[in-house]
């Protein structure tokens, strides 16, 4: 292998000659020293262009970003490492503060998830003891819906903590698939609410609630983690150059705006990141998700985000009602605490457990999707199921008026347009009462083919009453009626319907992505 | 090594320059571990706007592991060349890494995106790349060398030149053939029209 291959010996030759000439006259030269091989002048000459394309490809100033990959797996550990008496299995996860490793306790026996935070260079022995505080802290909260810490290691001049594994996924995992349905974001909301109150009860912030904070148990208990270590972490947020710092290596999606303004934050500021957490679980987005961490926190301290039903038409106007009332931008006129916080979303999961979602929407504050229009919409379905019913009836008689081949091929048609729009429009009914969350884009998927069933229905319907109209008057004005009636309907009334309903945007309540407008 | 590993690290050079491959495979740990260190270290500092360069990171490789000056031009190239082999496998795995902990995604490629990379409008899929540069080396091991030093190491042309034991007029050349001949096989020229290379 240390010989170069002897044709590309020869096109680098040739290549390199090309190049020496000018550009015109590369053709001419490729010819008549490749003349009698055409694979070889046209490897020549893609390289050629390949050249002049290149540009800043592989441009050494792009290998910043190389070592920037490379920079955050520096220390990570392969598994087998040995840190103390612990096994790294292997790694969980990697961000700004530290690297988490699963990691096997081979003195108890036991799994566990380490956590190793990335030791400031120089000595920082102030923000060292803090974090050690803190940890200790966090340490003494025994609460199902926190992750149990063990201990708390050193291991070459690296803080670990060594907490419980929990076999399960974060909320950021479950994320990736869409927003969560009604009845999991209330459990997880409330389990992670539950953990905020019992940790603020004893006096500790958490400080950096965020999806990827909360893990969701494999039996159905969601955890909180990392209870009180971003405060040693991020240090001082009341220093502005540290929270510049702090912003950096935290999570600037998820920081409340008294702590973006350099205050050091309260239990009302874990109620603010709760409440981008209980938005993001139901819509799939934060609302305040910017480009660029200085967009995102401009968002923070400015944006009012929409209501989250209007992303997810799914939610129910009392969340929206809570999301907003967590995400006030003065804490003062937020929720106090999260034993508030708790006391609505119990009430909430009563009437749901209850009363359904109908009972939900009544002390809506905002008009999104009340009840009484959700009612007429359903009435609107079932109105139209009839009228398709109405007109594949009739038709069956303007039929039996018409000639032999045709009369077939109408009643044919007609007939398996109804039955098909009726389908489609008890399978909407069905997902509505249901509550599935999949309704939005039901609703935007069917709308065309609905519109061009009934369409196409109106015109067979049309078209043999108009057949018959001459012989039988009143029966074919009727139903000449009754399809223009149905085909306008479609078009003009059911999208306002729909819109009240749902209160999304023109054709039905889809695109979770109004949550971020200007992106 | 129990001492100061910069002895261990000249005498390996000095075994290099001999002849004396096994030196390589001892040397090549002693970088890739240092190169790792000296990143983790920058990374903690999380300093805002701050791009670390590969260029950097493997010389201030050499200032830490070669505290010898009287070292000769072409050892200092030896180790050059082995500090840029080590940081082209330290991103490969990296990259292997990101691509396996992503569960259930065979597909996830990690591409050096253009938000991040100093010059815009280039996306490079370090894996692809890395497949293509083998590719390359069977071809020519010299062309393949000389972009993993220049790219991954971040040597100037003049070290990659000594390095190489090449002139730094020969290493230009070769870097401008290995460029196109990686654009053109990464798919990222327009005239792919005639395709004999493959």
């Amino acid at each position: 292998m240390s010989s170069p291959d002897a044709r590309f010996a020869r096109v680098t030759a040739l290549f390199d000659e090309a190049l020496a000439l000018a550009p015109a006259d590369r053709a001419a030269f490729l010819d008549r020293a490749c003349g009698g091989d055409p694979g070889l002048k046209a490897e020549v000459a893609t390289l050629l262009a390949a050249d002049r394309e290149a540009g800043g490809f592989l441009s050494p100033e792009g290998t910043g970003v190389a070592a920037l990959l490379l920079g955050d797996a520096g220390d990570e550990r392969p598994p087998g490492t040995m840190l103390g008496t612990y096994r790294i299995e292997r790694t969980l996860g990697s961000g700004g503060m530290g690297t988490v490793y699963l990691a096997h306790d081979t003195t108890l026996g036991r799994e566990v998830t380490l956590k190793v935070l990335h030791a400031e260079d120089g000595v920082d022995l102030r923000r060292q003891e803090r974090l050690r505080f803190e940890a200790r802290a966090a340490a003494g909260l025994a609460h199902p819906n926190i992750a149990t810490v063990y201990a708390l290691e050193e291991f070459d001049g690296d803080l670990c903590i060594v907490s419980e594994f929990v076999p399960g996924r974060t909320a950021r995992e479950l994320l990736e698939q869409g927003p969560l349905d009604l009845a999991t974001v209330l459990r997880v909301a409330t389990d992670v609410t539950r953990a905020l109150a019992a940790a603020h009860a004893r006096g500790i912030l958490h400080r950096d609630l965020k999806p990827e904070n909360i893990l969701v148990g494999d039996n159905g208990v969601t955890r909180v983690l990392d209870f009180g270590i971003a405060r040693g972490m991020v240090a001082s947020l009341d220093q502005p150059r540290l929270t510049a710092t702090g912003m950096i290596v935290g999570t600037p999606g998820y920081i409340s705006p008294e702590q973006l303004e350099g205050g050091a934050g309260d239990g009302r500021s874990d109620v603010f990141a709760l409440g981008i957490v209980l938005y993001e679980l139901a819509t799939g987005t934060n609302p305040f998700q910017g480009r660029t961490p200085a967009s995102t926190a401009a968002r923070i301290l400015t944006l009012e985000p929409p209501a989250p039903s209007r992303a997810n038409p799914m939610f129910p106007p009392a969340l929206d009602a809570m999301a907003a009332r967590c995400l006030r931008k003065d804490p003062a006129a937020r929720y106090g605490s999260a034993d508030e916080v708790m006391a609505d979303l119990e009430r909430l999961s009563a009437t749901l457990a209850s009363g359904g979602s109908a009972a939900l929407a009544k002390p809506a504050p905002f008009v999104l999707g009340s009840s009484g229009a959700r009612s007429w919409w359903r009435t609107h379905q079932r109105a139209v199921i009839a009228v398709v019913a109405l007109l594949a009836i009739g038709n069956w008689w303007l039929a039996s008026w018409i000639g032999a081949p045709l009369r077939y091929a109408l009643f044919a048609l007609v007939l398996a347009l109804a039955v098909a729009d009726g389908t489609l429009r008890v399978h909407l009914l069905f997902v509505e009462r249901q509550g599935l969350p999949a309704l939005a884009q039901q609703l935007a998927r069917t709308r065309p083919w609905l519109l061009l069933i009934e369409l196409l229905m109106g015109l067979g319907v049309a078209g043999a009453a108009s057949l018959v109209i001459s012989s039988h008057q009143a029966i074919g004005i009727a139903m000449l009626a009754v399809s223009t009636g149905m085909v306008v309907t479609g078009w003009a009334i059911e999208p306002v319907t729909t819109q009240a309903a749902f209160s999304g945007t023109d054709s039905g309540p889809s695109q979770p992505r109004s949550a971020d407008r200007s992106g | 090594m129990a001492n100061d590993p910069s002895h261990a690290v000249t005498s390996l050079l000095a075994q290099i320059g001999r002849g004396d491959q096994h030196a390589m495979d001892d040397l090549f740990p002693l970088v890739y571990a240092e190169l790792r260190r000296i990143a983790a270290r920058e990374m903690r500092r999380e300093r805002p706007g701050r791009t670390l360069q590969a260029t950097a990171l493997v010389h201030e490789a050499y200032l830490r592991l070669v505290k010898d000056a009287s070292l000769s031009a072409a050892n200092r190239g030896q180790f050059l060349g082995i500090a840029a082999h080590a940081m082209r496998e330290i991103l490969i795995d990296r990259a292997r890494a990101r691509v396996a902990r992503k569960r259930g995604g065979g597909a996830v490629r990690v591409t050096l995106d253009e938000s991040l990379s100093a010059t815009p409008g280039v996306s490079i899929d370090v894996l692809a790349l890395d497949e293509a540069l083998q590719r390359l080396a069977r071809l020519d091991p010299r062309h393949a060398q000389v972009i993993e030093m220049r790219y991954f190491g971040g040597l100037s042309v003049e070290d990659t030149a000594a390095a190489l034991g090449l002139s730094p007029a020969t290493v230009k050349r070769a870097w401008t053939l290995a460029r196109a001949w990686l654009y053109r096989e990464l798919g990222g020229t327009g005239a792919a029209g005639g395709d004999p290379g493959r």
